[in-house]
């Protein structure tokens, strides 16, 4: 049953998202364009205005992206809110499934589609950096990945494999805190404000949201002592773990909100 | 009238029943919106749960198909205590469409097959020809009517041992609604049983085994039409003004 809900969930954001997505992919190839232009060395004085209309529509582009990013996100949250909290509420609610099966297949379907989300993004900024990497040459090429390459592993030398694994797990925990506070922060406040449940849903989460950044702000500043004594390594290793923990406990904590209420029922009155 | 209790009239001869109810309790916060309700439902009826807005049947039909959990008390359907069991045994019709309106009418049907064992594919599709809706018709583009016809389609397509329908009739026209008791008596069997609850008696009088009258989330009277004819020469429809006359 897991994977029908899952199945049912993915696709049906898949229906939202995959245009938006698309949008954002063509997007990068438009750049793509624009930058080929932008990096033409020698634009004839005539043709000048060319170059203010690419760079105008490149940073356009940009902001269109980011938009875009922000409204998949959006439908992903508000396809968990549709199924539950509407009049699909009526069969979701009453399918044969555990609320455990019902709650993990749709925050799968919700994560995958935040690291598809993610993932169509770089690629829609590495196309748009085609014609930077073209036209530097290809010895030059070699050298910027050689850079990247390079500067990826000296810096694992510098923190440590301890805590890059800490920071690939916090990293991951806190993809899972944030999808968890907005599920919670849904249904909490969809059930408390039963007449404005859009409104209800949006407020809870604004505070849920915050909440969760006062927590980590707060046992942030608790260890700055540790980095003022000059330890570097010791403040980032201890910081990553507690910023690790405190996500699970969030996490948690939200998972719990949401199964609570979602298990006990809700009045879709 | 006399006491003659249709739903549980073979409690002597019959230990299993479809539906079980003790000491129902459902309390939104001051408001008590069921009071003790209490009855066992045999297989093979047809049940009203007749009642004026606001008595308290949508709150009990919620409380069975699962998406309510009572304050106190106990319900079993086909020997399951509420859960993941016992909602595979119900079929619930919402008063309100709730098949995703972005599915088309065969991804509706897709999806009651994968998620309900007892979901009879062909059944459904057999109605669907015969109400003329195309298989690639989308749910946000029918009319009202042609949306609770195809939601009726779906849950009476299920093999299920208990069918709760919720206002089933209200809002559609006389025609849809022949349709509907129609397709209500010919899907269901002896092994199930069916509950309608509205507050159009005149119109399912006639499909009914026996009718439980809830006022103010308690049951006022349980009986049969023909027992209430009997003994008050009253029809259902009589009986229930008089009962709840304002």
């Amino acid at each position: 049953m897991l994977k029908k809900v899952f199945k049912y969930d993915f696709l049906a954001i898949a229906r939202v998202a995959v245009p938006l997505l698309a949008v954002v992919l063509g997007l990068g190839v438009l750049n793509c364009g624009l930058d080929a232009i932008l990096c033409i060395a020698d634009m004839p004085s005539n043709l000048r205005w060319l170059g203010w209309i690419a760079t105008s529509l490149f940073v356009t582009s940009y902001i269109a992206i980011a938009v875009l990013d922000i409204i998949v996100g959006i439908q992903i949250y508000s396809r968990y809110y549709k199924s539950v909290f509407t009049d699909e509420g009526y069969l979701t609610l009453v399918l044969p499934v555990s609320t455990h099966r019902l709650l993990l297949g749709k925050f799968l379907a919700s994560s995958l589609w935040i690291v598809i989300s993610a993932a169509a993004t770089v690629l829609s900024i590495v196309v748009s950096l085609i014609p930077v990497i073209a036209i530097s040459g290809a010895e030059d090429t070699m050298t910027i990945v050689d850079v990247i390459l390079s500067t990826f592993t000296d810096s694992i030398k510098e923190i440590g494999m301890l805590n890059f694994v800490i920071e690939i797990l916090l990293a991951v925990t806190v993809l899972i805190e944030n999808i968890l506070i907005v599920f919670a922060g849904i249904t909490a406040g969809a059930t408390v404000m039963r007449k404005h449940r859009v409104i209800g849903a949006v407020i809870f989460v604004y505070v849920a949201n915050t909440v969760q950044s006062v927590v980590h702000s707060i046992i942030q500043g608790a260890l700055t002592p540790l980095l003022l004594n000059g330890d570097g390594r010791m403040y980032y290793t201890v910081s990553n773990i507690v910023q690790f923990v405190i996500a699970a406990v969030i996490a948690a904590v939200s998972y719990f909100v949401t199964y609570r209420i979602v298990h006990k029922g809700v009045n879709l009155e | 009238m006399d006491n003659e209790n249709p739903v549980a009239a073979d409690m002597s001869q019959n230990a299993d029943f479809v539906l079980t109810v003790s000491s129902l309790v459902k309390k939104y916060g001051t408001f008590t919106a069921l009071d003790g309700i209490s009855f066992n439902l045999p297989a093979g009826r047809i049940i009203g749960l007749l009642g004026p807005n606001g008595s308290g049947k949508t709150t009990f039909i919620k409380s069975v198909a699962g998406l309510l959990t009572p304050t106190s008390g106990e319900i079993t359907v086909a020997g399951h205590p509420i859960g993941v069991e016992s909602r595979a045994a119900v079929s619930y019709l919402p008063e309100r469409n709730s098949i995703p309106e972005y599915f088309t009418v065969a991804q509706a049907v897709t999806y009651f097959e994968d998620f309900f064992s007892d979901f009879d594919r062909k059944r459904a599709e057999d109605m669907l020809s015969r109400l003329g809706v195309p298989g690639d018709a989308k749910i946000k583009n029918l009319s009202k009517g042609t949306k609770e016809k195809v939601q009726l389609v779906m849950v009476m397509s299920r093999r299920a041992r208990l069918y709760l329908l919720d206002e089933p009739i209200s809002g559609v026209d006389p025609a849809a609604r022949d349709y509907i008791i129609s397709t209500i008596l010919s899907c269901y069997s002896k092994e199930s049983s069916v509950i309608i609850s509205t507050h159009l008696i005149a119109d399912i009088e006639n499909v009914m085994d026996g009718f439980i009258f809830i006022k103010q989330g308690k049951i006022a009277c349980i009986g049969t039409p023909d027992g209430l004819m009997k003994s008050t020469g009253k029809t259902v429809d009589e009986y229930f003004r008089e009962v709840f006359r304002c």
